[in-house]
């Protein structure tokens, strides 16, 4: 009786650890797809930035290899170079003006 | 009486018709907006660099560091850029398949470096010497060059070889070049790729400053020497190459050669060269 209260509880650990881990890792399909936007984005207002795409080429790999949390971080990243480009082209047509440097 | 309201009416609709005339035929002047840009840009690197005389722009870095100017005048004695003019020099009059040469393109015997890059009116864009070169192949029922080395870069560095001397002279003439001429600007000041950088930081703010174990060149005089043999590359290339370079070491993703971006940059930055003289190909570090 001991025993099997003891192999419950451990089961019920592993369970809800494992249940956290997917809960900490969001999900990468989705993020490769926003990352693709932002990059598409940048693209189109000539930003993109060197890396994004090829960041975005080894979620896919890792995803495709089954390895959810390493895909969720390198789109993560992607997105994030995504996200700051797109910022970046915005910045500069506002104000590229300002950066003429002057005597 | 009749003619007391004839003039009444009439006299204020010639004053109209005269205003109106005004107004249509004050035309922009885009050569003027420009030559203030220049003018600011010269003033700058003549203050960064006050004992550097502005013809000497032309040579890029070894204007302002004697050191590298005495190794590069040392290099000079023989260019390692001699065999790829050769080369060009070949397949400029090699015939086509057709049996005409780049010289049915190109007059002057295609000592024509210094008419490029213009301004296209009837097809609105900037047009460099190496997209015309592969549009006159195009034209002759042959393939593109790939535009960043090789055959293009030697037929290119043979045609500026032949044109040497030559002043710089872009004009900015009509709205769409101005159009053309202002997106190269701002590619040039604006601040791209993950290090965020920009053209004119490395270029104007940092000119003559050590980058690594390189010195940084003028922007002034970017465009008047190339193609150019560099000695990282071992082979001539051509500007847009460079271009390419660049792009790539800010962390932003390179265009292609050739691309609208780059003839834009190549514009802007010829016009801001605009009074010093064609003096390509060269050798660089």
């Amino acid at each position: 009786m001991k025993r099997n209260l003891l192999s419950t509880a451990a089961l019920l650990s592993v369970m809800l650890s494992a249940g956290d881990l997917r809960a900490a890792a969001p999900d990468a399909k989705a993020l490769i797809e926003q990352a693709e936007t932002a990059r598409k984005e940048a693209a189109s207002l000539g930003y993109e930035w060197r890396d994004t795409a090829a960041l975005i080429k080894k979620a896919q790999d890792a995803l495709a290899a089954g390895q959810e949390a390493e895909a969720s971080k390198l789109a993560q990243d992607a997105l994030l170079e995504g996200q700051q480009s797109v910022a970046q082209a915005h910045s500069m047509q506002k104000s590229w003006q300002t950066l003429i440097p002057k005597l | 009486m009749k003619k007391k309201v004839r003039n009444r009416f009439f006299a204020p609709l010639l004053v109209l018709l005269m205003l109106l005339a005004t107004v249509r035929t004050e035309a922009v002047d885009y050569q003027a907006k420009v030559q203030a840009d220049i003018k600011a840009f010269r003033d700058y690197f003549a203050a960064q660099f006050p004992d550097v005389p502005f013809a000497d722009y032309a040579n890029g870095v070894y204007a302002i560091d004697a050191d590298s100017r005495q190794q590069w005048l040392e290099m000079e004695e023989f260019p390692p850029y001699a065999l790829s003019v050769e080369d060009g020099k070949a397949l400029f009059e090699k015939p086509f398949a057709n049996g005409k040469t780049y010289g049915s393109c190109f007059p002057n015997g295609g000592a024509v470096r210094h008419n490029y890059p213009y301004f296209d009116e009837k097809r609105g864009t900037v047009v460099t010497l190496e997209m015309a070169i592969n549009e006159c192949r195009v034209a002759n029922g042959e393939k593109s060059l790939a535009c960043k080395g090789g055959d293009i870069a030697k037929i290119s560095a043979y045609m500026a070889f032949i044109s040497r001397g030559n002043p710089v002279d872009v004009k900015v003439a009509s709205e769409g070049a101005y159009k053309a001429y202002m997106k190269g600007k701002e590619f040039f000041y604006a601040k791209h790729g993950k290090l965020n950088m920009s053209c004119a930081g490395c270029h104007m703010e940092f000119a003559g400053k050590r980058l690594r174990a390189e010195i940084l060149s003028p922007a002034l005089g970017h465009t008047t020497h190339f193609p150019v043999y560099r000695s990282k590359w071992g082979e001539i290339g051509t500007l847009h190459k460079r271009y390419g370079g660049c792009t790539n070491d800010t962390g932003a993703n390179a265009f292609a050669p050739q691309s609208e971006e780059y003839r834009n940059l190549e514009f802007f930055e010829t016009v801001m060269s605009n009074g010093l003289i064609f003096n390509g190909p060269a050798s660089r570090k």
